[in-house]
């Protein structure tokens, strides 16, 4: 059965902080996209904020509250650059401002900076730098198209943001998470009608097939 | 867990709606005597979280200054009908810390450039009444036994990992995660019986 699994208890596999960076932005993309992960994270993040409410009091110094006016006060005179965000804007900007937070932020990053990869026919790939020591990707995956065989050295999860894809577990669809478990091969195809969206979390790096995936595969068979 | 007996209690319902118009002032009119206030309550409770996650005490203060700073430069997307300010805020301290410990990373885009701002508001509302879903979600979790609130505390407000749980609890690492797996059924299962899922 596919689809129904949550970020939060999935993550439970992973050897990861629920502090993670790459955690937090799989269990928030998640909610965001359905309400009933959105009703167990928020039941969660109450216990969060109870919990904030009740930590013991540590004085912060004299001065701290100008000095977090100034530094307000320096922000809002700082100089922005809005022509610069009109020259990237197009088509391409267009689809990921239509990523739901907090992935879309992480996308706009990204984007300007090492940007797409292209990994395959109707496949591009981008690294997400999280701050986190799992791998994460942003994958647009084009109807009809795939992503590549992986073999992975550890558990994979990956998020529907846009469109669906379907793989030999099943079909998968906005907000839905299927988990690669270590050793499987899985190869998602995107449905017809809509380009697919999909956010990548995986342990380790990742491992493609072909000539020096094979090689690699040669030396760490289990 | 040894619990500090001079420690605050958990706010009353009147103070969190009224920590929720403070946050509505400042996103609003920008208004410092309305932020003053929030300062006052959170700046010494995230303080005191980020020492209790390891950081000294001039670590602690700096990064406590810069969680109130975001929550001044965030206050338009706080939205009373999705979390109390203590979720919200608790949410930006934990997100915070990490980026202390990050390479920093210099985006060519300003993410908070007006321009790229979302013009929605956040995740839709499924139809019931804000107050009755905090109600609903509060009165789930009150029935969650106190031990699986603990771990669930452990977990997502303390960020313990599940050897480090299990280390501490003296516990085997498969019955951490199993005990998890179970509180989150629980907790599906009450919310749906409560009718906040």
């Amino acid at each position: 059965m596919a689809g129904s699994a949550s970020g939060s208890e999935t993550w439970a596999n992973f050897g990861l902080s629920a502090h993670d960076p790459a955690v937090v932005l799989l269990i928030e993309t998640q909610a965001a996209l359905r309400d009933d992960v959105r009703s167990v994270h928020d039941a969660v993040g109450m216990l969060g904020g109870d919990a904030l409410e009740t930590e013991a009091v540590s004085m912060m110094n004299d001065n701290a509250l100008s000095s977090v006016f100034a530094q307000i006060d320096a922000l809002e005179t700082g100089v922005r650059n809005p022509r610069k965000a009109a020259r990237h804007a197009g088509a391409a900007l267009q689809e990921l401002l239509e990523l739901p937070e907090p992935v879309r932020e992480h996308a706009l990053i990204a984007v300007a900076g090492a940007g797409w990869q292209m990994a395959g026919p109707g496949l591009k790939v981008m690294n997400l730098d999280v701050g986190s020591s799992a791998t994460v990707q942003l994958l647009r995956i084009e109807p009809g198209h795939g992503a590549p065989s992986h073999d992975h050295s550890g558990i994979e999860h990956t998020l529907v943001l846009t469109g669906a894809f379907r793989d030999e577990t099943g079909l998968y669809r906005l907000g839905d998470l299927s988990t690669r478990n270590t050793g499987e091969v899985h190869r998602p195809i995107a449905e017809p009608g809509e380009v697919c969206f999909a956010l990548a979390v995986a342990e380790g790096p990742i491992q493609l097939t072909g000539p020096l995936g094979m090689l690699q595969r040669l030396f760490t068979r289990h | 867990m040894p619990s500090d007996r001079d420690s605050p209690s958990i706010a009353a319902p009147a103070d969190r709606e009224r920590f929720a118009d403070l946050m509505e002032a400042v996103a609003r009119s920008q208004d410092r005597a309305a932020f003053a206030a929030l300062f006052e309550y959170y700046a010494p409770r995230v303080k005191s979280f980020l020492m209790r996650q390891g950081a000294d005490n001039s670590q602690a203060e700096e990064v406590t200054q810069e969680v109130m700073v975001t929550v001044w430069r965030k206050a338009a997307l706080y939205d009373r009908n999705n979390a109390s300010v203590s979720t919200w805020l608790f949410r930006i301290a934990r997100n915070r810390r990490i980026d202390t410990i990050r390479r920093t990373r210099k985006p060519e885009l300003d993410p908070n450039d007006p321009m790229l701002l979302p013009s929605q508001p956040p995740a839709a509302e499924s139809g019931i009444d804000s107050d009755d879903r905090e109600r609903l979600v509060r009165a789930a979790m009150a029935d969650l036994p106190e031990e699986q609130k603990a771990l669930l505390r452990a977990a997502f407000y303390d960020g313990l990992t599940h050897r480090e749980i299990a280390d501490r609890t003296r516990t085997p690492l498969g019955t951490v995660k199993s005990r998890l797996r179970l509180a989150f059924q629980k907790l599906r299962g009450k919310l749906e019986e409560s009718g906040g899922l």
